[in-house]
């Protein structure tokens, strides 16, 4: 089983910034799940980042590390939370 | 099609400077911003409001002259909300500029006043003021004053600003004017070995096509950039030091200027540390305790401060960093001249909080002051380069 847990950032972009910790996700399943919903993926190469980007919010997920970082837009509401949280399996 | 672009970006990895408009541009995140902006407008004996507005429209009203040249375009409209976009201090809308009314529905410094541990209950958009007065003065030559009526600090969903249409220009836009860019590109010492390919760092940060997204803000390293004009931070801070001697608090106002820079590093550079970016590239060259302090630097290198050294370092201890170019002196010695006395506050600060940073544990606001920094040598005194150490107190 996955265990999803989250993370506040202390330095945030904006105080609700948490990176999302996806332990025992070894194949990124998760993270192609994430994908597949909101994808389109963009590649940062020399970061070894990958990043989806849309009109609420930024994910964006080093490739050395099971976990991403979920950066809210002005647009993002409460439900698209409830739906990123029920896509990775994530409660409090 | 967007009037500005990555293309407009003239880089020098060597250097550590991002030149855009003739200007270099120095990046600082949204938490230095709004603390540096807190700092000047704080005492109220003196006009901060004025001086931070003043030197922004100062700052873009040339900006965007050279740009206009540069890009050989006529005076449209489209490059003030382009360029604010482009550079990351959030959206503009011109729609009702007819009537004389501006809204913003996305702010970089608004960003850093929510996020900062002191507020404010009114508005505090005056770099939008002042860019606003010197973009407009550029584009069509008209003459203006710019108030914010209301502002999404204050819990608004947008920020809208009055045009105030004047006879003559607010300020002496040509008088003030700094030369186009040039360092004296004095070399440095050598650096003290560590684990970090610091080339590849300021190769990869310096092309990262960091601008604006659909907000006009530059999500990264886990805090907003911004690509200010350098001419900008040096106008305020030598007008902000000149307003505060002259009711005896000059050396006050200096240390709140390192304090400031000493937040800075905690801040952004703690964000820096705790990012994904920081993650995929620099995470996987630390091998020791002290390369992390080598990999913060090296990425200060690529935002546009110029070229820094660390010439000794020992984990907990000491640091000292040599700077050949950096945008403080360069400032100075343009508007000033020579000095008796060192002119970097901002590095002199940057050198202690990395040392907090790395260090120290706990809150980062209860770190401030641990370290113990100081300018040993300063181009502004005619040395060959800017010294600075920190030492733990
Ligand atoms: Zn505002
Ligand atoms: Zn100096």
């Amino acid at each position: 089983m996955i265990n999803v847990y989250r993370r506040k950032l202390r330095n945030c972009i904006r105080k609700d910034t948490f990176r999302y910790y996806l332990e025992n996700d070894k194949d990124n399943f998760i993270w192609k799940c994430i994908e597949n919903k909101f994808g389109p993926i963009v590649d940062f190469p020399k970061f070894n980042l990958v990043q989806i980007e849309n009109e609420k919010f930024i994910m964006r997920k080093s490739m050395n590390e099971d976990a991403f970082t979920l950066i809210r837009k002005k647009q993002f509401t409460p439900e698209d939370e409830v739906i990123i949280h029920q896509l990775i399996g994530f409660s409090e | 099609m967007k009037l500005i672009n990555q293309n407009d970006y003239t880089r020098d990895e060597s250097q550590g400077l991002k030149i855009i408009g003739k200007k270099n541009t120095v990046i600082h995140c949204h938490h230095y911003n709004s603390r540096l902006q807190r700092t000047i407008e704080g005492n109220t004996k003196i006009n901060g409001k004025k001086i931070f507005t003043k030197c922004a429209a100062i700052s873009f009203y040339e900006l965007i002259e050279n740009l206009k040249e540069e890009k050989n375009c006529t005076n449209d409209l489209q490059i003030i909300t382009d360029l604010y976009s482009f550079i990351g201090f959030g959206t503009i809308n011109l729609s009702f500029f007819d009537q004389n009314k501006i809204n913003c529905g996305n702010s970089h410094f608004v960003e850093g006043w929510k996020c900062g541990s002191i507020k404010t209950e009114g508005p505090v958009c005056r770099l939008t003021e002042g860019y606003l007065e010197g973009a407009i003065k550029s584009v069509t030559g008209r003459n203006v004053s710019i108030k914010e009526t209301k502002c999404m600090n204050q819990g608004h969903h947008q920020c809208e600003f009055e045009i105030e249409n004047l006879e003559q220009p607010k300020y002496n836009f040509q008088l003030e004017k700094f030369k186009d860019f040039s360092f004296k590109q004095n070399s440095l010492s050598p650096e003290a070995t560590s684990n970090i390919d610091k080339k590849a760092i300021v190769n990869a940060v310096m092309n990262m096509p960091i601008e604006g997204n659909n907000e006009g803000l530059i999500p990264a390293f886990n805090v907003y950039l911004a690509h200010m004009p350098q001419d900008f931070y040096n106008l305020v801070s030598i007008e902000f030091v000149n307003e505060m001697s002259k009711i005896g608090l000059a050396e006050i106002a200096q240390e709140m200027l390192i304090e400031d820079a000493e937040n800075c590093a905690l801040n952004t550079f703690g964000g820096i540390w705790d990012s994904e970016e920081w993650a995929g590239l620099i995470a996987p060259m630390i091998k020791e305790e002290k390369d992390t302090i080598f990999g913060l630097v090296a990425v200060a290198n690529a935002l546009g401060w110029g070229k820094i050294n660390i010439l000794e370092h020992t984990s907990f201890e000491t640091l000292t960093l040599e700077s050949s170019n950096g945008y403080e002196a360069h400032g100075y010695i343009e508007h000033s001249g020579h000095s008796v006395t060192p002119q970097c506050f901002m590095l002199q600060g940057i050198t202690a909080g990395l040392m907090e940073l790395v260090y120290e544990k706990g809150d980062l606001e209860d770190r401030s002051g641990k370290y113990q920094s100081e300018e040993i040598t300063c181009l502004t005194k005619k040395d060959k380069s800017c010294l600075f150490t920190a030492k733990i107190k």
